[in-house]
């Protein structure tokens, strides 16, 4: 008996996630040729109308806004304190203390802004998921970008998570202590999950080394927060914002901003 | 060359399927193999072998001599912060009990004038045998092995655990 390929195909695609994810069909067809501008990202930002009311700034102060325009100004302030930090178990402390000490002009200003903003930017994230909650604005059409904003806000989370570490203090330490050790309880990946005997998980190949390239916190688990802190993940917050942005444009604001 | 149908649907692909159409077949072959080798990569990269899995560590010992026994004071707590291990001394008994917390693995610290371990992170406590009794500790601290060297030193293994009773009798 051969497996029917239409019948898998179409359990595969015949869904919500897939048809959010590839909104047209590939036949060459005029209609599609169109859709395929229309529902591109690069190629169609704009919607073809926006009403005057969902434009107006009101109550629920354009949350999601805020946090981007905070997320900018981390990446202003992070990119000028890469010029003076070192990734390095014997310079990272220092090299924090010589920012806040103002050993380098605007240092103190440039490294508490950037802390106060991280946890402004986690504080503005959660709001705007509050007030999207509480409008009911993550129904449909909108049930994708609900799901976009949710990876955001981990991302948001982890942001905040690896530059806790670097400026190598007894706080990160052991805050990154505590939380790897979490990610080692993970089930079906950290060596002290459920089922960690039944994948040959030990605690030197589970998702806690991953994390922290070592069985312990070292010199590499700083270097990798700080890769992932500075590069791995702006990135891709940037990629989903750039989509977050475009698809409420595309399925239209719930209400005022 | 594709035939372009400008304004018109095309028709529905004809009736067989891959086991009849040689075109239709070797479509699902090269995206099979394609998908094949990405996963392959992804695997590699992601994977419990891969990229984020270093194959050489540069860590500290498990394994090594902490001194010699009449170093440590009798029926005391010897703290060894660097080494992250407790060693006990009970008259000539030696135990080696670590210092990672079984909460969340913080270092726990022994409390003299309680005469328990105690954990900064999130209060959880443990008797002078290890044995956990408040706060959010699962079950026991880790009693490493202990050995003598040839020259008499004692020799701590933190890749060995053993059970509690266990005890270096020199």
């Amino acid at each position: 008996m051969l497996p029917n390929l239409k019948e898998i195909g179409d359990k595969i695609t015949q869904n919500d996630v897939w048809k959010s994810i590839f909104r047209h069909r590939y036949e060459d067809t005029s209609r599609n040729r169109m859709l395929q501008v229309l529902s591109n990202v690069w190629l169609h930002i704009h919607p073809t109308t926006v009403t005057k009311g969902n434009i107006n700034i009101s109550f629920t102060w354009c949350l999601g806004g805020l946090t981007f325009f905070v997320f900018l100004f981390e990446t202003l302030t992070g990119v000028l304190l890469m010029f003076y930090y070192t990734p390095d178990v014997n310079r990272a402390y220092a090299d924090m203390l010589d920012l806040s000490n103002n050993a380098i002009p605007l240092g103190r200003l440039l490294r508490n802004t950037h802390r106060w903003a991280g946890h402004a930017m986690v504080i503005t994230v959660c709001f705007h998921m509050l007030r999207v909650f509480l409008t009911g604005s993550y129904k449909a059409p909108r049930q994708f970008n609900w799901v976009v904003g949710v990876i955001l806000l981990v991302l948001t989370l982890l942001l905040s998570f690896t530059g806790y570490l670097l400026p190598w203090d007894q706080l990160g330490y052991w805050a990154i202590t505590v939380g790897t050790n979490m990610a080692g309880a993970t089930p079906f990946a950290g060596y002290q999950g459920p089922f960690a005997e039944l994948f040959g998980f030990t605690i030197d190949n589970d998702i806690r080394f991953g994390l922290l390239g070592g069985t312990s916190i070292q010199a590499p688990a700083l270097l990798r927060a700080y890769v992932w802190h500075c590069i791995g993940l702006p990135a891709m917050a940037g990629g989903l914002m750039m989509l977050h942005f475009w698809r409420i444009r595309k399925d239209g604001f719930s209400g005022q901003l | 060359m594709p035939q372009v149908t400008m304004g018109a649907e095309k028709k529905a692909e004809e009736v067989g399927g891959i086991w009849t159409s040689r075109r239709s077949f070797f479509t699902l072959a090269g995206w099979g193999i394609f998908l094949a080798t990405i996963g392959a990569y992804l695997w590699n990269l992601l994977g419990t072998t891969g990229f984020f899995f270093p194959k050489v560590l540069y860590e500290p010992s498990k394994r090594f001599a902490v001194g010699y026994p009449q170093d440590f004071p009798d029926h005391s707590v010897v703290t060894l912060k660097a080494r992250r291990v407790f060693v006990v001394r009970e008259g000539n008994a030696f135990q080696a009990i670590s210092m990672i917390c079984q909460h969340l693995g913080c270092a726990v610290h022994w409390t003299e004038e309680k005469g328990i371990f105690e954990c900064p992170c999130h209060g959880s406590k443990y008797y002078k045998d290890g044995v956990n009794f408040a706060g959010p500790a699962p079950r026991p601290l880790y009693h490493f092995h202990t050995s003598l060297s040839d020259d008499g030193k004692l020799v701590i293994d933190t890749s060995q655990i053993v059970e509690r009773e266990r005890k270096l009798v020199i």
